[in-house]
């Protein structure tokens, strides 16, 4: 009988959810009351809670696995999940950026080059499966075997303790706020001397800017007036980021064959001319002597 | 008019990183455009060595000029004497860096536009670090550093070594990054605010229901510099970064990414850290980290020191130890109670900063000096002062400057670092800074032992860079600085006092030069 009525309910209400704006009234906003309140910080709570949990359980399977596509593939999952938490933060730009960026073309990339070095079915034993740390890690002994046997991870006691901390830490502050904290699931529209900006500012029923959305974050980059501060230079240091990886791949991935051979024929003529070095000497104490 | 030419352009204080960008963009045409290798090696080190002084230039124009501190680019990078004087180091680190990689890099085996492009980029990013004054210009510009870094530090493909250097850097640095920014994040969803100045006044409000949020915060943010400046327990990467790193690149992490990653931390301890925290003096839990960050490294960084035989390692591991003294002299800025004495602390950091620029990047321009093919660390210093006594003088001037012996800048600099920890009261660390450098002391003295009183090694051959006049004028420039740097310190000091003034002293909030853009109400 609730459970009836609960549906009833949810089927009226999500008449007015659309995907990827906050979850609020968009476009003319006059006849839609916006979707607030308990029952929105409900939905948005389990969106939360499935989406963490899909996070979590994804990126410790993609650590177990051994074979490294299952292993990308629960990446993906992680990703996925990491999405869903932050539509659920309101954070809906960067919810969708996280599905194209991360989701979309970086795990992509990752699969592209796993198939492209030909893992096969004896694939996984080309990775180390235990490396007891960095410092200790030598690629001779990966070739002979000698790492890949034994157990598949190597529990170090100082990093569990250090694990541990850091999570207490975090337990412990999550546990030191105050409670209402937790039920602030509202997207907050953002104000500006008088009243909320909105979309269309000479309109005053048009739907007001939300912190986090993607309207806000295109406005903070490229708008240098009202309350958006200018993000300009920022965003222009990102392409510089962007910039020197670029330029570091191409640096580092740049082929050496053609130096190398260079290098080999300048030490064989070296070494030919050490052979007739005496030779040369005579030749060129006869050139200047002319 | 676009909006980005108007802000650049705008501001003529901001074209350091202009011109060395510039520089870098120039450098890397060059290599691309050129037939010959050999050939191009000279237009692009003039090239690259034109964008560092041009970068000079603009630097002192705004530093002679009347001016106030204030912030560009809507509260992203504050231009103030303190920022100018970290600028200054971090070039005089990158022109080292230039003459000495003139030489050496033939041994890499890539163009040396490449190679001086990344370090122009790099130093760029460091410029943009030490005068950054909100959390998302600090995590970028700290990354636009780092990646260049990274690269740089494995540049040297037909290397293991260099490769697992790049890898372990690349590694570590990421999690530093994370650290990073989980705790700028953490720091903006209690104050709501990006900006050092109106973080440090919304933490200090008295009814902060999220105090431990914020402590979390910044000590993470405190974690990930650590990690940059390479202080125990967050140093295990240095030894082995820096010695597989090419001798010049690690000169240069040495001397500029320690000028970057101290300015930015100072200037985030002193604008971001409040006074109080809900209503309680800050001190307990911020500054017990980092008394126990610094007395730990200082005593572990010397101590390791010790048992090294490669010199580059030793180096290494000795600027675990530096790290440690300049975190101690941070400890003294936020003991002393009154502004005065932090700035005195502060001014200490960067004479002291000044110094070990000097005294080790001067150290590893030697060893790329006397660096062969068949040893790549120029860790072979046996006799050298039978073999080209000049060079062996000039190693021993930077020894004991690092060792903080009279006569030379080090002593200057520990002498003002350790005085300032006494007077703020923190004697103990004092105590152990001073019998851990007398530690130090022990393993620089050896390597003036081994260059003068022990016979070359049979079959060492003269080092075949001895036609190499770009470390010569590095190794030349450095010794004489280190030297005048102690004799007359005084108009150095003089910049450095002038330098932290203007960033301990309480003042009023900095105009935002940024008159198309009124003021931004708060988000209510």
């Amino acid at each position: 009988m609730l459970m009836g009525k609960a549906g009833v309910f949810i089927a009226e209400r999500s008449a007015q959810i659309r995907p990827f704006a906050p979850l609020t009234a968009i476009g003319p906003t006059d006849n839609v009351t916006p979707l607030s309140g308990v029952f929105r910080a409900h939905i948005m709570a389990e969106i939360f809670v499935v989406s963490a949990i899909v996070s979590v359980v994804g990126a410790v399977l993609m650590v177990a696995r051994r074979n490294p596509i299952y292993g990308l593939i629960f990446l993906l999952v992680s990703f996925s999940g990491a999405a869903g938490v932050f539509y659920s933060l309101n954070a809906t730009f960067i919810a969708v950026s996280q599905i194209l960026v991360y989701a979309g073309a970086i795990a992509v990339l990752f699969l592209f080059v796993l198939m492209f070095i030909d893992l096969g079915k004896k694939g996984e034993d080309k990775f180390p499966a235990r490396v007891d740390s960095l410092s200790t890690y030598e690629p001779a002994a990966v070739e002979e075997g000698k790492i890949s046997e034994g157990p598949r991870f190597q529990f170090s006691y100082p990093a569990a303790v250090v694990a541990m901390t850091v999570f207490a830490l975090f337990v412990w502050v999550a546990a030191s706020l105050p409670e209402e904290t937790f039920d602030k699931f509202d997207p907050v529209p953002i104000h500006g001397p008088a009243g909320p900006i909105r979309e269309d500012e000479t309109n005053s029923k048009s739907s007001p800017i939300y912190f986090g959305s993607t309207a806000a974050v295109g406005r903070a980059i490229f708008e240098r007036k009202g309350p958006f501060e200018s993000f300009a230079l920022h965003y222009e240091v990102v392409g510089l980021v962007i910039l020197v990886g670029v330029m570091g791949a191409v640096i580092l991935g740049k082929r050496i064959g053609d130096e190398q051979r260079e290098e080999q024929e300048r030490k064989l003529k070296a070494a030919v001319a050490g052979a007739d070095g005496h030779d040369d000497h005579g030749h060129d104490h006869g050139h200047g002597h002319h | 008019m676009y909006p980005l030419l108007e802000t650049l352009f705008g501001f003529d204080v901001f074209m350091p990183v202009v011109w060395l960008f510039l520089a870098a963009v120039v450098c890397v045409s060059i290599e691309l455009g050129a037939k010959d290798r050999a050939g191009a090696k000279l237009p692009i080190f003039y090239a690259a060595l034109g964008g560092v002084l041009l970068a000079f230039v603009s630097l002192f124009n705004t530093w002679g000029g009347a001016f106030e501190p204030h912030l560009i680019l809507n509260g992203g990078v504050m231009i103030d004497r303190f920022g100018l004087f970290l600028c200054a180091g971090v070039l005089i680190g990158t022109a080292l860096c230039c003459f000495t990689s003139l030489g050496a890099i033939d041994r890499l085996r890539i163009g040396l536009g490449d190679f001086l492009g990344l370090v122009l980029v790099a130093a760029s990013g460091m410029l943009l670090l030490v005068t950054s004054y909100d959390l998302i210009m600090i995590f970028l510009s700290v990354e636009l550093m780092s990646l260049a870094i990274y690269v740089l530090a494995g540049i040297n493909r037909s290397s293991g070594r260099s490769a697992e250097a790049a890898m372990k850097y690349f590694v570590m640095g990421a999690f530093a990054s994370g650290f990073l920014v989980l705790g700028m994040a953490l720091i903006y969803g209690v104050t709501q605010t990006i900006s050092l100045a109106e973080i440090g006044d919304a933490l200090a409000a008295k009814d902060n229901a999220y105090r431990n949020v914020a402590m979390l915060g910044i000590g993470m943010v405190v974690i990930g510099f650590a990690f940059k400046v390479g202080a125990v327990p967050f140093h295990q990467w240095v030894p082995d970064v820096y010695t597989g790193a090419p001798t010049p690149v690690t000169g240069f992490m040495a001397v500029a990414v320690k000028f970057a990653a101290f300015g930015a931390l100072g200037r985030f301890v002193v604008e971001a850290f409040p006074d109080t925290l809900g209503g309680e003096k800050f001190s307990p839990f911020g500054m017990g980290m980092f008394w126990a960050i610094a007395a730990l490294s200082m005593v572990i960084g010397n101590w390791l020191a010790v048992t090294q035989e490669n010199v580059k390692r030793m180096l290494a591991y000795s600027s675990i130890a530096h790290s440690g003294y300049l975190l101690m002299g941070i400890v003294a800025m936020q003991a002393y109670p009154d502004s005065l004495g932090s700035s005195d602390a502060m001014s200490a950091i960067l004479f002291y900063l000044l110094v070990y620029a000097f005294g080790t990047g001067g150290a590893f321009a030697l060893l790329t000096w006397t660096a062969t093919d068949s040893n790549e660390d120029g860790g072979d210093l046996r006799g050298l002062a039978k073999r080209s006594p000049g060079m062996a003088l000039a190693m021993s001037i930077f020894m004991l400057s690092l060792a903080g012996i009279p006569l030379t800048g080090g002593f200057i600099g520990k002498y003002m670092l350790f005085s300032s920890a006494i007077e703020a009261g923190e004697i103990w660390l004092a105590v152990i800074g001073i019998l851990a450098s007398i530690v130090g002391a022990f393993y620089y003295l050896r390597v003036i032992v081994l260059m003068y009183m022990k016979d070359p090694t049979p079959g060492e051959a003269e080092a075949k860079n001895a036609d190499d006049w770009g470390v010569r004028f590095a190794l030349l420039t450095a010794s004489i600085a280190t030297v005048v740097l102690g004799l007359m310190p005084n108009p150095f000091v003089a910049r450095a006092e002038n330098a932290s003034v203007t960033i301990s002293a309480p003042q009023q909030p900095a105009p935002v030069l940024n008159a198309a853009i009124p003021a931004a109400p708060s988000r209510s």
